[in-house]
């Protein structure tokens, strides 16, 4: 028998009378933390993915759906450029490198990405089964593909036109697995990549294997005469040599030519600040709910106090100090604020797994804690304090003589 | 020793109540006698501390109560002084042994298992002592009430009209029980009661 075991036993035996207080403080705890969650995940998921990447140059449109389609891969591009004008664009003093990327087509909802081993290396993807694609129609896979698709080395997959997994297949030109990623959480691990030359193949275009090769050492590749002046690629994601890239490249880019720069930097924080204001305003709805069940510990307090004046009067008969009684109530406050809170932060944690869970493309790590719900949890218990500081000033007061007649 | 001296109780309303002087031996077995009203509550708080009189003293083995300080008056009432009320007044929330452990906890004295079960045995409530207090009777309840106030071996037990609400059987064996636990603990046993059946059990009375 010590304080805390007869607190949660004076709460427990009342479960009717917490039960609205531990079931809002739960809520707004819930909500808080699962805001928390999903915003801090987001933002270490995006600049995950978008680093290393100042700009991408693709064909006109928006700007965030560029960036989404080419850095995120989950929105449709903008369209197509011609590979002359993009490897024209790469020589440009400003530019340090350019990975070129060819998007459009899937397999079974999994996009295959036609680059070069430089797309690779921007994300420190590491195989670890099998090796790189060596020649055309070979394709190396992230680990989540392999995964869910049960895919091993050698085995063929049919390309389908299109991001979704009910487009046409371009069934005569299968690809062969030749490696594996490791798994590292980036988006690599939802992509299937393979050599340029390959999506052109794929989508009909003849190869000349007797032409001569020339070779574009700002992207990385080497293609024939005649692709370089009739093929076409979706994007190339740039990373300046100095600064001053930022300053005038994307200006150019937009001026001169058919082509949109878009900065995964302005772009990403542009959508923050748009999600950020749904962000505060759910935040507020948490806060204001744990606010008022701040309201119904102090009144479940005060309530069960009416009927309890007795035990009190009982209590401190048996010997119980003035502090003793009023640390009870106190830490019966703190066991409904506690219990809530706990509960809260493992609603909020499970409702992140289904998340995660349930909708592809989210990859969230739902078990790990952050420091801030530590705060919350202190935040809970200061709730627990500041409501039920003044029925424990009033059960410190009980007048013993008095309330004992009165029974 | 129980010593009364020049104890009179001071309402806020401005009524007064004078007591008269009075001494019980260390082992001893009084009753307070009087009507209803005449005061017999309010001297048995001020005999146990739970209230401050206006003037006069009481002492309990030469420790006077008025000369002690809020805390230290809770803790010699938890170590020195049992009480038994008109109702048994257990707490709800708690089992029978929870509440016997409570009155060791709160008393400053951590009781055992076996002491709790042997206080329970010799009340002969034993089979209830997982129960909660709503599943026992009222002349149970009493009973679990008279091993609470005697758990922590006090020095006085007072009884505030234990029987009032008891037919004659259990009348008789209320007081025996708390005769006995007295015995047991040599303790001294005070008992108010405007109730004539008691009277004949004790030979020091109070009247008031
Ligand atoms: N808080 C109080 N204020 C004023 N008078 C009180 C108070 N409590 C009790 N009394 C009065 O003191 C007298 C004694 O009360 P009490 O000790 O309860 O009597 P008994 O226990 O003998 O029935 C009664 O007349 C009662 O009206
Ligand atoms: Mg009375």
């Amino acid at each position: 028998m010590n304080i805390f075991s007869l607190s949660y036993k004076n709460v427990i035996a009342r479960p009717l009378n917490s039960f609205l207080s531990f079931l809002l403080l739960g809520f707004g705890v819930s909500i808080v933390v699962l805001i928390l969650l999903i915003s801090s995940q987001l933002k270490s998921e995006i600049s995950k993915n978008s680093k290393g990447i100042d700009l991408v140059v693709a064909a006109k449109g928006s700007p965030l759906q560029i960036i989404l389609a080419n850095i995120f891969h989950i929105d449709f591009p903008t369209g197509n450029i011609s590979l002359k004008e993009a490897s024209e664009i790469s020589h440009n003093r400003y530019i340090q490198s350019a990975i070129p990327l060819s998007l459009g087509d899937s397999y079974n909802g999994f996009r295959i990405v036609g680059t070069t081993k430089a797309y690779g290396e921007l994300y420190d993807m590491k195989v670890s089964e099998g090796a790189w694609f060596a020649d055309h129609m070979e394709a190396i896979i992230g680990a989540e593909v392999a995964r869910k698709l049960d895919l091993n080395i050698g085995d063929r997959i049919t390309s389908q036109h299109g991001l979704s997994s009910d487009g046409d297949g371009h069934d005569d030109n299968p690809f062969v697995v030749t490696g594996i990623f490791e798994s590292n959480s980036s988006v690599v691990d939802r992509l299937i990549l393979v050599d340029l030359p390959s999506v052109w193949h794929v989508h009909g275009h003849e190869d000349h294997e007797n032409d001569s090769l020339v070779s574009i050492a700002h992207l990385g590749i080497e293609v024939t005469r005649e692709q370089l002046e009739q093929e076409e690629i979706t994007s190339l994601l740039i990373k300046y040599r100095s600064p001053m890239g930022a300053v005038t490249l994307p200006r150019q880019i937009n001026s001169n030519s058919n082509f949109q720069a878009a900065s995964p930097a302005f772009e990403t924080a542009r959508l923050f600040n748009i999600i950020g204001v749904g962000v505060k305003v759910v935040n507020i709805l948490g806060i204001l709910i744990i606010i008022i069940s701040a309201i119904s510990v102090f009144i479940a307090l005060l309530n069960s106090l009416k009927d309890r004046k007795y035990d009190i009067a009982i209590m401190r008969s048996m010997g119980a100090s003035r502090a003793k009684v009023f640390l009870l109530i106190i830490s019966e406050g703190m066991v409904i604020s506690l219990a809530s809170a706990l509960v809260g932060l493992m609603i909020a944690h499970t409702l992140l797994f289904v998340i995660g869970w349930s909708i592809d493309g989210v990859d969230f790590s739902a078990w790990y804690l952050m420091s801030e719900e530590f705060l919350v949890l202190v935040g809970c218990l200061l709730v627990g304090l500041m409501a039920s500081i003044i029925p424990a000033i009033f059960a410190y007061k009980t007048d013993i003589s008095e309330t004992l007649s009165k029974g | 020793m129980l010593i009364v001296k020049d104890l009179v109780c001071q309402f806020e309303g401005g009524k007064t109540i004078e007591y008269p002087d009075w001494q019980v031996e260390k082992d001893g077995r009084a009753l307070i006698l009087g009507a209803s009203g005449s005061g017999k509550t309010t001297l048995l708080h001020l005999l146990s501390g739970l209230k401050k009189p206006g003037s006069g003293s009481v002492s309990i083995n030469d420790t006077y109560l008025n000369r002690l300080s809020t805390t230290r008056l809770d803790q010699f009432r938890g170590q020195n002084i049992g009480l038994v009320f008109q109702k048994p007044h257990l707490i709800a929330a708690l089992t029978v042994e929870e509440n016997i452990h409570l009155a060791g906890y709160l008393g400053g004295k951590k009781l055992s298992n076996e002491r709790v079960s042997q206080l329970l045995e010799s009340l002969q409530v034993s089979e209830l002592a997982q129960r909660k207090i709503h599943q026992i009777s009222q002349g149970q309840a009493q009973r679990v009430a008279i091993s609470r106030a005697v758990a922590n071996d006090p020095k006085v037990i007072f009884a505030d009209e234990p029987t009032a609400s008891l037919d004659d059987d259990s009348c008789h064996s209320v007081i025996s029980l708390l005769n006995q636990q007295a015995k047991e603990n040599g303790a001294m046993l005070i008992v108010a009661t405007h109730d004539q059946r008691v009277k004949s059990e004790f030979s020091n009375h109070l009247k008031l």
